[in-house]
């Protein structure tokens, strides 16, 4: 979410920006709200917009045509050395230089945008990290090495003074990101020609060429452990600063040549889409308007060939991979509501499935007994198995909380949990349940009955299991004694169709009931749904 | 509760009340009216007492004639005093005043601080305030004994005040000690009652008039039936101003009655419904969705992951490769996401995130165009629960891969199916979702609001083409609690999987 006062919005873009704000957010899709303060909030794959000046430039282009590309300078200057030890700690760095106007206000901005790259394609600095720097500061040639970390000292930009290894103990930033250099004494550095510290990557910058609003002339270092998210951050860096009006220039880089190419060939690429791709994937009659005119006001440069086009991608757009990316901006240019809505004519015939049948049936056979339907939740609190053996055979290794923390692997529990809750209502109550329990990691379907009051009892709970069984089931009904720690002895049984075994029924022991803080007495039967309708097609 | 039913409430007693004009009288207010109808004066309710009535009928009768106006009631409020708990300690324990008059006498002289030995700390600053008026006061944080010969009296005179309070039996008059105690505080119990003393009027003398002659049948028996006694007798009209025993019934669960409707909408569409289970890898649930490993959705903190005490080979393992493939080098001309793929990852046990992963496994099942799918299932967030926000919830996902699956005819589906669950004034925006594109949002009107209905998309072809899907995939998708939220007008979405039994067997029924 990209967020500033409402004042310094209008104060900096004018009344009109807000207007176009709201209506661009139907266009590209992101989330708005205006107060005291305004805020955007983007989809994560158009991290090219996340600012109020590229908006502004995306804006422009969209509603007047104002085209200010992002266009960079290749050059042979010789301005950052790379040491093949500071590779060793963290292997990759690109940079460039951005010059303009002074930056005034928009530094803020770009700490922002930088702390955004950080913390999403960044990874919090583990992937990539970003020093930005005031050119005039400095005195170039740059060099990136390594120091030893007890040795070289320095003040941090927010005036720390220590060696790294105690910026690495001390200062919050060392503390954050000390761990991603690693164990080794040494910490990648980039000086300039007279020593001065310009960043420990990917800790911290150094006071020496602190960025400020004064500054107009900027060297960008971007520094990690993962090509493609340095190619993707100085794509959106540089594109970032040309939004603000700065022309780019890279220096001569000393990184392989065919990591060069890939780099060089990301800005610029040429996607090809052809026109039945567009009807494929937005239907047959959408494809009325021009697409070079729309892809266009969208900043991709279009030229007709063959049977569909070859689109020019922007650097910075580091969310289009392919054909489908460039036809969705296509959509969103001409608008979604000019995307005509046509009948598949879809000739299959829909059915449910016969898990879902079933489920009917029993409940109706549950509400024609007079019973209320209740719905529990599948993860469910551990208290219930601090004296109880749990069945399911799994668990979760992340528990958010104590009550949703287990995988239930029975009905009846969850039950005993509402009759607890709802122990101020009427009596007698009577509820059943049908869902899925995990069993030995397996899941199956369950039906609980569940009945309390003065008079609740298994011959109660027998009643209705049986209506039940008459009705689905024309095999015959057997009974056999069991145990369980939470029923009382002699009035738990397992219940078998044939030589099945479809479930249980029994009345709960009073030390589960006083667990549960319940009064009255409470019987259940819960059965297997797959072994209760086992003859049900 | 629901507004409805609140507000219908004192409807439903207006019309029994307007009908109770016309009604006739029921055998007891007959009985008490013909009693009355015997006095010249005023009768105190007390003294009412028609033969073979019991207290308590008879004040209700006389309630219902007074409703009806057949009767005058004057009446007149009488105070009443009991003992608080507060007094029924005292009068168990007594007095605290006599209990340090005692414990000083036994031991000539306590130490202020010694006092809570014998009695409560708050007791100790009443009682010592009670003897003071006596004239025996402690001095040098000390109480010495001092014989006060009316003071054994007046305590036994408040004792049995306390006594008498408690039966009942007090009189008002007994030498200020109700003044006392009432000032005291906290130890009495006011009770104020009404007594109603009536006389029957002339509305009343008539109605007895009129009802004269025969017995009333109440209730129709066999015996009647079969005697034939009812061809003498005059049937009792129905009393509507009785209230009717409420029933203890039972009905679907509201979210039953959702996940119907939604099934209903869909088979009559012509989809079909699609089987899944809780528990998925992270293969099929992410991997095969084009979700690269360092997703943030992947994290700990968004997903339950799992562990499983049995070894359970995976379902469908070829997914491995096939995504392996995609996410390292692409498909077609889609580059990919180039980073190195971990099977680990893949092997992962979580709770599904969404039923997507449904959809992907089925279609991979059934290759075959056109299909038309959808589920209604549970999928599970790692999410603090709160009055809009659930662990689990119920998903709806509907899909169909076929030549014509576009962004025209999703549009097209999209809107029928909400119009049909209900929703107007649908539009679609754009969204954003990683594994579709375009990816949509649908959006409605509700109650003068845009509600964000749900997402869709058109399936990536990184998704699609891995799984040998040779035609497009869309699909659309949303959370049904919210719709219960909108439906059943609940304040608290949690109210739906804890629930109030009152709520559950009450909620307006609609559809």
């Amino acid at each position: 979410m990209i967020r500033r006062p409402l004042s310094e919005i209008s104060h900096f873009f004018g009344e009109s920006y807000l207007n176009r704000l709201k209506m661009f957010s139907g266009v590209v899709g992101y989330g708005l709200d205006i107060d005291d303060e305004v805020k955007v909030e983007l989809n994560p794959d158009r991290l090219d917009l996340a600012s109020f000046h590229s908006l502004e430039r995306a804006m422009n282009l969209y509603y007047e045509g104002r085209e200010s590309p992002l266009t960079l300078t290749w050059t042979d200057m010789q301005l950052l050395h790379v040491g093949k030890d500071a590779l060793g700690l963290r292997p990759f760095i690109l940079c460039f230089v951005a010059e303009g106007s002074s930056l005034g206000e928009k530094v803020q901005d770009l700490i922002d945008f930088q702390e955004r790259i950080h913390s999403s394609i960044g990874k919090d600095r583990k992937k990539v990290s970003i020093g930005l720097h005031d050119m005039d500061k400095i005195h170039p040639p740059l060099t990136y090495v390594t120091a030893r970390q007890e040795e070289l000292s320095f003040t941090t930009y927010d005036g720390f003074q220590g060696t790294i290894r105690e910026i690495i103990s001390g200062h919050p930033k060392g503390m954050l990101y000390g761990v991603l250099i690693g164990s080794s004494d040494l910490a990648p550095v980039i000086l300039d020609s007279e020593g001065s510290v310009l960043s420990v990557p990917p800790i911290v910058n150094g006071n020496h060429s602190l960025v400020d609003p004064g500054t107009s002339k900027l060297f960008v270092d971007i520094t990690g452990t993962d090509f493609r998210a340095l190619r993707d951050s100085f794509y959106l860096l540089a594109g970032e600063l040309s939004s603000y009006g700065f022309t780019i220039a890279v220096p001569y880089l000393d990184i392989p040549r065919s990591r060069k190419r890939h780099l060089m060939a990301f800005h610029n690429r040429s996607v090809r889409v052809s026109r039945r791709e567009i009807k494929e994937v937005l239907g047959r009659e959408a494809v009325s308007a021009d697409p070079v005119p729309a892809l266009a006001r969208m900043g991709l440069s279009a030229i007709p060939e063959g049977g569909g086009f070859i689109v020019t991608v922007p650097g910075n757009r580091i969310d289009i991979m392919g054909a489908v990316d460039i036809i969705e901006d296509y959509a969103k240019s001409s608008g979604f509501d000019a995307i005509p809505e046509l009948e598949p004519q879809i000739a299959t015939a829909g059915e449910v499935l016969a898990s879902t049948r079933k489920a009917e049936t029993l409940r109706g056979l549950g509400i024609g007994m007079g019973f209320q339907e209740i719905m529990t939740f599948v993860v469910t609190s551990s208290k219930h198995y601090n004296n109880r053996e749990y069945s399911g055979g799994v668990s979760i290794i992340n528990p958010k909380s104590v009550d949703n923390s287990v995988i239930r692997d029975r009905l009846y529990l969850n039950t005993l949990e509402f009759f607890s809750n709802n122990k101020n209502r009427g009596y007698p109550q009577r509820v059943f349940e049908i869902g899925k329990v995990v069993v030995n990691t397996e899941e199956e379907p369950r039906l609980c009955f569940g009945l309390t009051g003065s008079r609740a009892s298994i011959n109660d709970a027998r009643k209705y299991a049986e209506y039940v069984l008459s009705r689905v089931s024309r095999t015959s009904i057997s009974y056999q004694p069991a145990t369980s720690g939470d029923f009382i002895d002699g009035r738990y049984v397992l219940v078998s169709l044939g030589s099945v075994e479809a479930g249980f029924m029994g009345e709960v022991h009073p030390s589960v009931l006083q667990e549960f803080d319940l009064q009255m007495p409470v019987a259940f039967v819960e059965f297997r749904v797959d072994k209760l309708m086992q003859h049900t097609p | 509760m629901t507004e409805l039913s609140k507000s219908s409430f004192p409807l439903i007693l207006y019309i029994i009340i307007m009908h109770q004009e016309t009604m006739d009288l029921s055998n007891n207010e007959l009985a008490v009216l013909s009693f009355l109808s015997g006095k010249h004066e005023y009768v105190e309710e007390d003294q009412v007492i028609p033969p073979g009535m019991e207290r308590r009928e008879a004040s209700n009768a006389i309630s219902w004639l007074e409703a009806k106006n057949l009767i005058d009631v004057v009446r007149t409020e009488e105070v009443s005093y009991g003992l608080s708990q507060e007094g029924i300690r005292y009068l168990e324990e007594g007095l605290p005043e006599k209990r340090i008059y005692d414990a000083v006498e036994k031991y000539s002289e306590i130490d202020l601080r010694e006092l809570e030995r014998f009695l409560p700390a708050s007791d100790v600053r009443i009682g010592l305030a009670q003897l003071a008026k006596f004239g025996l006061r402690p001095s040098g944080g000390k109480i010495a004994f001092k014989t006060i010969p009316q003071f054994q009296d007046e305590v036994l005179r408040r004792q049995s005040f306390l006594e008498s309070v408690s039966s009942g039996s007090y009189s008002v008059l007994e030498g200020g000690l109700l003044e006392h105690f009432k000032r005291r505080g906290g130890l009495l119990v006011e009770r104020k009652r009404t007594r109603r003393k009536m006389r029957i009027n002339a509305s009343g003398i008539a109605a007895l008039k009129e009802s004269r002659g025969g017995s009333r049948i109440e209730t129709l028996t066999p015996e009647i039936i079969a005697s034939g006694a009812w061809r003498e007798s005059v049937f009792r009209a129905f009393d509507l101003s009785a209230p009717a025993e409420k029933f203890n019934g039972g009905y679907y669960h509201p979210m039953s009655i959702l996940i119907k409707m939604v099934k209903d909408i869909f088979t009559n569409m012509g989809f079909t419904e699609m089987p899944g289970h809780y528990i998925e890898t992270a293969g099929w649930n992410m991997d095969a969705l084009f979700i690269p490993q360092d997703h943030p959705a992947r994290e700990m903190q968004d997903t339950f992951y799992l562990n499983s005490s049995r070894d359970t080979r995976m379902e469908l393992p070829e997914i491995i490769d096939l995504s392996r493939k995609v996410h390292e080098k692409g498909v077609g001309r889609y580059p990919g996401w180039g980073y190195r793929f971990d099977e680990n990852e893949s092997r992962k046990l979580l709770l599904r995130t969404h039923t997507t992963v449904s959809t992907v496994r089925y279609l991979y099942e059934h290759r075959n165009a056109p299909q038309a799918v959808f589920s209604v299932e549970k999928v599970f967030r790692h999410e603090s629960t709160d009055w809009k926000h659930l662990a689990e919830l119920h998903q709806i996902e509907g899909a169909y891969y076929g030549k014509n699956a576009n962004l025209s005819t999703l549009k097209s589906l999209m809107r029928r199916f909400y119009s049909a669950l209900g929703f107007k004034d649908i539009r679609f925006i754009p969204s954003y979702y990683p594994y579709t594109e375009p990816s949509m949002d649908a959006v409605a009107v509700v109650n003068g609001k845009e509600v964000e209905l749900g997402g869709s998309g058109v399936f990536r072809p990184e998704v699609t083409r891995p799984i040998g899907l040779r035609k497009p995939v869309i699909a659309w998708g949303m959370g049904l609690e919210r719709v219960a939220m909108l439906f059943f007008g609940l304040s608290d979405i949690r109210h739906l999987y804890r629930s109030d039994l009152e709520w559950l067997k009450g909620y307006q029924i609609k559809g």
